[in-house]
């Protein structure tokens, strides 16, 4: 699948109903991912 | 929201490695005193600021101090503390003794390892001095299976850069930093930027092929921001705030490890302390925010920019031109997602992220590689 044909089927899913997401525990660590990413454990 | 801030307390500049692309240059024989380890939990776990604390005990190489770390961790757990926290150690994972294993396996759940682990042996062992046949992997799998390794990406193994993700993947480990602005120059751009187009084509075939992985963090975008926090003002790491330290073995607090005596000369990081760094305006890049789509997902390093442009804010334009390739390659591998499943309905979140897609394969293209390469060699 090509960019085009992709962009047009992804316009295709835009289509359908719009579901609420399911909700995720937000983390704010303080590290920007270049030491340790500890917050993901 | 929880918040979870972190202090990174440099046992000892030791290492018994000497890995390429170290930005620690200023190693020497320095170590941290049980009294001043103390004295800085002390004062950080007397009053709770956060919802937790990392500690992370850090180096050189931390556990080379083993004596401390057991007596610190004990000593710590013995007491009730106002701030929730937990230890944490990054770690090259070399010559752990049997009395090291034991210890940390039996205090697994209040003391996280962190490996730092580059790909295949070939791989590790040129950027790591070695060390791959040192380490036992399924030391780290067995008892920290969820918190994954960290891989450095440096210039000399960039067209090895899918089959070592791979290849950390089929060791069955999550792939954690894989952060090509760490240990990346940008000498010789044109040539590089063409190796790593063709290593992100290989990956997007590969996790197509293989959707029960999570992706490296490399590819893990959360694209669906670039809709939802449009021109916000983020400051995306805690460097210069107070969710960020670096406690030096004399007890100094430094903004990040890269804004450190062991990383940077005296004279430079006297330049860097005469600004104020808890002021966030000096992070933000004004055009960027203007006028990039991506910058909600553009995540760069600010040390980085101030060794390449002399500017916190400012990323040098050879790494802007990766962040858009990371972008659109992330985009191409989360459509082709997306579109494999039957779906019924989409979220909010799905939404926002094919809106995303649309927007960034609109802006940013890259004229395909011409070779070839075949993914079922890795």
């Amino acid at each position: 699948m090509n960019t085009k044909e992709t962009l047009k089927a992804l316009a295709a899913l835009l289509q359908l109903p719009v579901v609420k997401s399911p909700t995720q525990e937000e983390v704010l660590a303080g590290c920007g991912g270049c030491t340790s990413l500890h917050h993901n454990n | 929201m929880k918040t979870v801030h972190e202090i990174n307390l440099v046992i000892t500049h030791r290492c018994n490695l000497n890995c390429v692309y170290c930005y620690e240059v200023n190693k020497d024989n320095g170590e941290m005193s049980m009294d001043m380890a103390k004295s800085i939990l002390v004062k950080y776990l007397s009053k709770k600021t956060c919802d937790e604390l990392a500690i992370n005990l850090f180096g050189g190489e931390p556990l080379l101090r083993f004596p401390l770390i057991k007596e610190l961790c004990e000593w710590t757990w013995g007491q009730q503390w106002p701030q929730k926290y937990l230890f944490y150690a990054d770690t090259n994972g070399v010559d752990l003794s049997q009395e090291v294993k034991e210890w940390a396996k039996g205090n697994r759940e209040r003391f996280i390892m962190l490996l730092s682990l580059d790909g295949t042996p070939t791989t590790h062992n040129l950027n790591r001095s070695n060390s791959f046949e040192r380490i036992d992997l399924d030391f780290f799998k067995t008892y920290w299976p969820d918190q994954g390794v960290k891989m450095t990406i440096s210039d000399h193994h960039l067209d090895s850069l899918a089959r070592d993700i791979i290849f950390l993947h089929e060791q069955g480990f999550k792939v954690k930093g894989a952060n090509i602005a760490e240990g990346f120059t940008i000498k010789d751009f044109d040539r590089k930027f063409s190796i790593i187009q063709e290593q992100y084509s290989i990956l997007i075939d590969w996790y197509i092929a293989h959707p029960e992985i999570d992706v490296a963090q490399l590819f893990d975008l959360r694209l669906s921001l670039c809709e939802t926090h449009k021109k916000e003002r983020i400051k995306y790491c805690g460097c210069g705030s107070d969710a960020i330290k670096v406690i030096d073995i004399d007890g100094m607090e430094y903004p990040c490890t890269y804004f450190f005596p062991l990383s940077m000369s005296r004279k430079e990081l006297a330049r860097i302390q005469r600004f104020d760094l808890t002021n966030e305006e000096l992070f933000l890049d004004e055009d960027c925010l203007a006028n990039c789509y991506i910058y909600p997902v553009c995540k760069g390093c600010y040390g980085d920019n101030y060794s390449n442009t002399g500017l916190l804010s400012r990323r040098p334009e050879q790494k802007c031109k990766l962040a858009k390739l990371r972008a659109v390659s992330v985009a191409t591998l989360q459509a082709r997602r997306l579109l494999s499943n039957n779906h019924q309905t989409i979220t909010e979140e799905e939404k926002n992220t094919i809106l995303a897609i649309q927007k960034i394969m609109s802006l940013f293209s890259f004229p395909e590689k011409p070779k070839a390469v075949k993914v079922e060699a890795y």
